[in-house]
């Protein structure tokens, strides 16, 4: 037994003991964890599945921040009239469309691109002309043509602004909030639909269309099919057991457990994502198994008993089954950490966490609350149990159960057989492709993804590759073999498939240098751009004075520092893009990036990109870890291998099946998909630790006399199993017949896992039985086991909490992490301007200014600080070289004004505290890197939320005490190699400190903190730092590091 | 003096005008407040209100103009009674008296010019040549206020002097070069005054209780027989810094000659000096050391016809060590011996000087709360002192300070002529 009888039954009969109150308290614990709805906030975006300060996030704000981009809703206008777009009449209306949009109070009106709003460049007689398309609301033939004639000599236009073909136009509008996207684009749609002319299509696009779309689509589906859903479940519950009394118990542990764990969500903070949606159901999924096992359980007990009084029914009926409960609660709790743990993503990282917390809720009010609704309700005799009144199982019963005993005795045959079945499968399961397009969510026909298609297949694409140029110096860009090498990227940006056009401020200078000298105006012409500098810097004058300066803001900053190339791929679909994105990455790395000049890849297709790479790194190594933890657990739970085995059989082969299906169905891999490992497992691994256990207990009842514990045991298990199995397959098969593919993908593989896994475990585990003698396992030390268990089951969950990742150890991944972090680029030379702010225990503040130069070489790292505020301290400076080689012998310089007299002073130990910080001097010197000298590293896996998980202890005990710190736990952000958060602890291991970068930037190329906080937690105090007017120049004056010169002040032109 | 005060301000209204920016324009006003009490007899000691404004204009990028002054009223008077004696300075150097309530001094009014390898000062400034914490050896350019004794801060106690100052780097080299048209000697507590120097050396030989003969000075002045001429070069080595240091000048030390009237004469003579300073630091460690030789420097001695002058050569050499102690203690261990060639006997000072000193420092609460201990002791005079300081910034702005000091040692030693001036001071100061 799990613990002894005697203890279940003094524990249930005090629970029992007052059945009113307890469910009072239990409905309370509902609604106040549930209270916690109002404030879900939800974030649908594919962002959300990037972990916060990753690379592509972070340069997909820069091109936000820079050149003022963000999501935009495209209308294309087509007509097959043998002018195409360039008629008055579909001119006409394109101008009524762009200013309508215009107008929408999401739409930004200044970012509204179309042929009513931009120019074209042309060139008569050495001028320059930038004229709009359209000058006038009607135009008139005349000027439809001298509109198509110079749109055809625009390539930055061509396939964008109008098809090659000339016969659609776009209108591209930018939005404001894109979480109102779906509000606009209902808008847009509405002003689409009001149009009246003959012969011209309307259709609606674009990034922000479909995803704000794609949310409230999911979202409305999901909330009207899931209701029903529900009601199916509760229906098949009714059918088990014909009784209406039956439903409210199960009723209040699916909402203890799914009100609960989404409650708590809520009051957490944690946002509602997309895939959140199949949270519910699989709560649904596990808390009725658990309440269909114990109401099975009860009505057997009635009819074999009678006389017995209510109350000692349901404890016998809880005595019986609190264990099997609890062991699938553990088994499936440890699966959901496996995912948590494995994932990177915080989507499905959060939502292996809620699950685990979902299914514990539903053990716990499976435990508390259901026994006294029983009570309560006295729910009478169930005729579907009228069999046990003569002590026999059900008919239902003993038909499944005699598919146990055959398997029992063909128990080779079926093994074979199943491993022939999982070849197949495995087949399938190699078929199964990682890929995603975000418009395949919507259903055929759907008039957003034919829109979509169509402005795939008419225009250059809807998908957008940005790639963000840098320069480390104001009008950096206006040189022209820079320009040149911009040229050259797009030549090979556009020789990779999928892309159909690209645009960057190199073609309209190459369109400007055409028209200025009469060149034809060809495509593919107009990269031919003027041979020096102060041609480049001209014809950006010329245009700022010829056209509007704001019509380039997308292409080049107003400092000619950055500019943006964007390119345009027809295909959404990961497989497609993810050739293009390392391609490009490739070519930037090795031909283009420069010192004072960097590429850095944004967009769209760069943030799908990373994620989905993530997903294919995380997906797999997390369903085996999960596998992993299941059998682990199982293992640990009954004592005996084989038995563990046996138990995560079903589940392994259930996962297989839906890939199997997924891969012959061509249903890829995906983030949502994903969640139907999840899924499986959760509902896959109860049915087999319930068989099992059944199986284990009657064994022993029996004597060892397996047949008759088949016999005896597997009637009701298989029974209510199958009932549970049903309800769910049932219940969610009515998704497919949604109109959302995604639903219907939801529905049918829920229904598949539930049918397989239920299937799997009634054929596989008694055959397996069979063949291993797994419930040959010996009671003796049950409770020691349970100790053990539940021991190591802490283990786990306190290793999966405490690390938020793998819990294994990489020395090479370890180094990797390391190395990466210590290459973090710096920059030869940096100038900043520091805020801090001290705040002591008490809340006081002080404040300080002060501004950092730093320079580096091979040999030696200088960095001076000098104190610009507050006044009492202010010119106060620090100065430190920092020899590599030479460990140990750093040269430091203070200068204080009150003295006037340069100091060297001590190098310090390394961990001595800056100038009253709670940064140490390392701290400070080494940007936040770990000197790769100082430590031993240890990888630690992936955190919930993202990031490498680092750890280092120093390499010997002088260094600990130079250092300060007796080790360090970090979170270093993969790609900018930027530690997020790092943790010291002292030479006692105590915890010291907390470092938080919660600000990084990149600039220059180059990843840099700006803000910095640094908590002691043995003293209370903190130190904000706040980095500003951040640059990074090629060099700095070498006296500024000349110690002998720091009495002389900083040059005013660095103060300032 | 109107007239001074009149240039003083059309500079400063000049220079403001012509400042290119708001921010271009810097003040700064330490204001603090000292109350001083004698641990023997608890009389107060100073009651005592100071005022250090400071300005700097910038009025192009690399040129700027910096003022500061201080303003000193003191209630008790006994720091510096009656009206301030201002015999030591150079006529353009004086401060303003306020009869017996205080002065108001000049302490810096330079124009400042910045160029990629140096600046250049032209103005009322200090030069700071030494390395060495509170012990003089080539900090020679600017004379000294000795109105606390030794134990105000240098920085607050050297007296600025009108000068031209160049110090531009070449190389691995720098050189500054030092022109200092302004004779203006230390500055001595008068007769009564809470520090006045009593030991025979400072009193020509003259015993500690002995009566003050009345004293005149003959007034240093700016012409070019009193100009000071100073060169330092100096080099940063791998692990060394050094300098060379050569300086010709008033000595602002004065001799004494007693006139047929009986009255004291203070008088001024030049001195050259040659020498060189060093630092270096390994570890937790930092070394530093300085030395002077003055040849044919000016000494009084006594001979029965009253003071004699007697030109001596005089060697002035000290070392310092600083170490980060565990324990977060910054510790300053110093030694300074000073000593005159072929001293006669009936020389006014003594033919040795050995002085060792030792400061202690903590800080506390990030910073915020520091405790100092300095201790002096005269080697050669077997006196001592010792003050310890409590310093803690209550406000970014706001400053507390407790300290005391005591002495102790023969009336005629160094440190012992002050052992009955045992002090407790608490003083404030809040920057605006």
């Amino acid at each position: 037994m799990f613990v002894s009888r005697e203890t279940s039954e003094r524990f249930f009969m005090r629970i029992t003991a007052r059945p009113l109150l307890a469910l009072i308290i239990t409905l309370i614990i509902i609604v106040c964890s549930a209270a916690g709805l109002s404030r879900l906030v939800k974030d649908t975006s594919v962002k959300a599945f990037i972990p916060a300060g990753h690379a592509s996030l972070v340069a997909d704000e820069r091109a936000t921040e820079v050149f003022g981009l963000s999501d935009s809703i495209a209308v294309a206008v087509l007509t097959e009239e043998y002018d195409g777009v360039f008629s008055p009449a579909v001119l006409e209306l394109i101008g009524e469309l762009t200013r309508s949009i215009e107008a929408l109070s999401n739409v930004r009106a200044d970012r509204v691109a179309s042929l009513a709003t931009e120019s074209s460049i042309a060139g008569r007689d050495g001028e320059l002309l930038v004229d709009p398309y359209l000058e006038q609301d009607r135009p008139d033939n005349a000027q439809a043509d001298g509109a198509r004639v110079r749109w055809q000599g625009m390539s930055p236009h061509r396939g964008t602004l109008v098809s090659e073909d000339g016969r659609g136009a776009v209108i591209m509008a930018e939005l404001i909030d894109t979480d109102l996207a779906d509000e606009t684009y209902q808008q847009v749609r509405g002003l689409a639909a009001n149009v009246d002319l003959a012969a011209v299509e309307i259709h609606v696009a674009g990034p922000g269309a479909v995803s704000g779309y794609l949310s409230r689509y999911i979202d409305q589906d999901a909330r009207k099919l899931q209701p029903l859903v529900f009601a199916l479940v509760l229906g098949f519950i009714f059918l088990a057991f014909r009784r209406l009394a039956a439903l409210p118990g199960p009723l209040v542990v699916v909402l203890g457990a799914a009100g609960g764990a989404l409650g708590v969500m809520a009051w957490a903070g944690v946002p509602y994502f997309a895939i959140t949606n199949a949270l519910p159901v699989i709560l649904v999924a596990i808390s009725v198994a658990d309440a269909i096992h114990v109401l099975s359980t009860y009505y057997q007990y009635r009819e074999q008993d009678p006389d017995a009084d209510e109350r000692s029914l349901v404890v016998r009926a809880m005595i019986a089954m609190v264990r099997p409960i609890t062991l699938t609660t553990l088994t499936t709790v440890a699966g959901f950490l496996g995912i948590a743990a494995a994932s990177i993503m915080p989507p499905i990282t959060w939502f292996a966490w809620f699950a685990a917390l979902g299914v514990a809720l539903a053990w716990v009010f499976s435990i508390l609350a259901l026994p006294n609704v029983l009570l309560l309700l006295k729910p009478g005799h169930s005729p579907a149990f009228r069999s046990w009144r003569r002590n026999r199982p059900s008919h239902l019963g003993l038909a499944l159960a005699h598919i146990g005993s055959f398997s029992i005795r063909n128990h080779r045959r079926v093994l074979v057989a199943f491993g022939l079945v999982a070849l197949v499968a495995l087949a399938g399961a190699l078929q199964l492709r990682v890929d995603r397009s975000q418009v395949d969510n919507f259903a055929e026909g759907e008039p957003i993804r034919v829109a979509d298609q169509l402005l795939n297949e008419r225009f250059a694409g809807t998908a957008f590759l940005d790639v963000i140029v840098e320069t480390d110096e104001v009008e950096g860009l206006l040189d022209a073999r820079r320009m040149q090498k911009i040229a050259d990227l797009q030549g090979y940006f556009e020789r990779l498939p999928h892309v159909q056009k690209t645009v960057s401020i190199v073609d309209y200078l190459g369109l400007m240098h055409a028209a200025l000298n009469e060149q034809p105006a060809a495509p593919g012409a107009g990269r031919a751009l003027p041979e020096s500098d102060a041609g480049i810097a001209q014809y950006l004058l010329v245009y700022e004075v010829s056209g509007d300066p704001a019509d380039l803001e997308e292409e080049i900053d107003a400092g000619y520092q950055a500019a943006l190339v964007r390119g345009i791929l027809n295909s959404n679909y990961f497989s497609q893009s993810r050739e293009v994105v390392e391609a490009l990455q490739d070519y930037l790395d090795s031909s283009f990036n420069e010192p004072g000049m960097t590429a850095t890849l944004a967009g769209d297709v760069n943030v799908s990109y990373h994620w989905m790479n993530s997903l294919q790194q995380s997906h797999f190594k997390g369903v085996a870890l999960s596998l992993v933890l299941v059998l682990a657990t199982s293992i640990i739970v009954f004592g005996s291998a084989w038995a563990g085995v046996v138990s995560v059989v079903p589940v392994a082969f259930t996962v297989l099946t839906l890939y199997a299906v997924m891969g012959y169905l061509g249903i890829y891999l995906e983030p949502a998909t994903s969640m139907f490992a999840a899924i499986a497992l959760g509902v896959g691994v109860d049915f087999a630790i319930h068989l099992v256990d059944r199986l284990r207990v009657a064994y022993q009842e029996f004597h060892g006399d397996l047949d008759r514990a088949v016999e005896e045991a597997l009637p009701p298990v298989a029974r209510a199993c199958f009932y549970n199995s049903s309800a769910l397959g049932l219940g969610f098969a009515v998704l497919m017949v949604s109109d959302l593919p995604t639903l219907q993908r939801f529905g049918g593989l829920v229904t598949v896992a539930a049918f397989s896994s239920y299937l799997v475990a009634l054929v596989i585990v008694p055959a397996m039985v069979a063949a291993g003698r797994a419930v040959r396992g010996r009671q003796v030390a049950a409770r020691r086991r349970l100790h053990v268990s539940i021991s190591l089951l802490t283990l786990v969950l306190a290793a999966t909490l405490l690390l938020g990742g793998e819990a294994y150890a990489d020395p090479a991944k370890a180094q990797w992490v390391a190395e990466n972090v210590a290459a973090r680029q710096e920059g030869q030379a940096a100038k900043r301007t520091i805020r801090m702010t001290l705040t002591d225990r008490r809340g006081r503040e002080r404040r300080r200014e002060a501004l950092v130069l730093k320079q580096s070489d091979d040999e030696v790292r200088k960095t001076r600080i000098t104190y610009l505020t507050p006044k009492a301290v202010r010119d106060v400076t620090f100065l430190s070289h920092d020899h590599r080689e030479a460990q140990g012998r750093d040269d430091r310089w203070l200068y204080l004004p009150a003295t006037r007299k340069v100091r060297r002073v001590p190098a310090s130990d390394r961990g001595d505290y800056f100038l009253g910080t709670d940064f140490t001097y390392e701290d400070i010197q080494s940007e936040l890197k770990f000197d790769l000298d100082d430590y031993h590293f240890e990888y630690r896996g992936l955190q919930t939320g993202g990031g490498h998980l680092l750890s280092g202890t120093p390499t010997s005990e002088k260094t600990a005490r130079q250092l300060g710190y007796g080790a360090f736990d970090a979170v270093v952000a993969e790609g900018s190699w930027m530690p997020t958060r790092v943790e010291f602890f002292d030479l006692k291991k105590k915890p010291l400190k907390t470092i938080w970068v919660r600000q990084i930037e990149q600039i220059n190329g180059i990843w840099t903190a700006t803000e910095i906080l640094a908590r002691n937690h043995q003293t209370g105090h903190q130190t904000l730092f706040q980095l500003e007017d951040i640059r990074y120049p090629a060099e700095l004056a070498a006296q500024l590091f000349d110690a002998q010169g720091l009495s002389r002040g900083l040059p005013a032109t660095l103060e300032n | 003096m109107v007239k001074r005060i009149r240039v003083l301000c059309g500079l400063l209204a000049l220079a403001i005008g012509n400042a290119h920016a708001a921010d271009s324009i810097s003040l700064t006003m330490p204001l603090g407040m000292a109350y001083g009490s004698a641990t023997d007899s608890s009389d107060t000691v100073q009651g005592q209100l100071e005022g250090r404004p400071r300005l700097d204009v910038q009025f192009a990028p690399a040129t700027s103009l910096v003022l500061s002054g201080r303003l000193r009223l003191d209630a008790e008077d006994r720091l510096e009674p009656g009206e301030l004696t201002r015999d030591n300075y150079a006529s353009l150097s004086r401060p303003i008296a306020f009869g017996s309530a205080g002065s108001l001094e000049l302490r810096d009014f330079y124009l400042e010019h910045r160029t990629d390898r140096g600046i250049i000062r032209f103005g009322k400034q200090q030069i700071v040549w030494g390395r060495l914490d509170g012990l003089k050896v080539l900090d020679l350019v600017n004379p000294q206020d000795f109105r606390e004794f030794i134990l105000d801060d240098f920085d607050q106690s050297r007296i600025g002097l009108w000068s031209a100052y160049a110090d531009y780097s070449f190389g691995p080299w720098r050189a500054e070069l030092a022109l200092v048209p302004d004779g203006t000697g230390h500055a001595t507590p008068e007769s009564n005054a809470w520090f006045e120097l009593r030991a025979p050396r400072f009193r020509y030989g003259a015993p500690p209780d002995g009566a003050s003969p009345p004293v005149t000075s003959l007034r240093p002045g700016h012409g070019i027989n009193d100009a000071a001429a100073g060169l330092r070069l100096s080099r940063q080595f791998d692990l060394l810094d050094l300098s060379l240091v050569a300086y010709s000048g008033l000595d602002p030390e004065p001799l004494g000659r007693v006139l047929n009237t009986g009255v004291l004469e203070r008088f001024y003579r030049r001195r050259d000096v040659f020498g060189f300073s060093a630092e270096t630091a390994f570890g937790s460690l930092a070394l530093r050391a300085e030395y002077a030789y003055q040849p044919k420097r000016v000494f009084n001695t006594r001979s029965p016809l009253g003071l004699v002058l007697q030109r001596l050569g005089q060697h002035r050499a000290g070392v310092g060590l600083d170490w980060n102690a565990p324990g977060d203690f910054f510790v300053n261990v110093q030694y300074l011996v000073d000593s005159v060639n072929d001293a006669p006997g009936d020389l006014v000072r003594p033919a040795k000087d050995r002085v060792a000193t030792v400061f202690l420092r903590r800080t506390f609460a990030y910073d915020t709360l520091t405790a100092s201990l300095r201790w002096y002791r005269s080697l050669e005079d077997r006196d001592h002192m010792a003050s310890m300081t409590l310093e803690y910034d209550w406000t970014e702005e706001t400053t507390l300070r407790i300290s005391a000091e005591t002495f102790g040692g023969s009336r005629e030693g160094l440190f012992g002529q002050f052992s009955d001036r045992d002090r407790l001071t608490l003083g404030v100061e809040y920057t605006f």
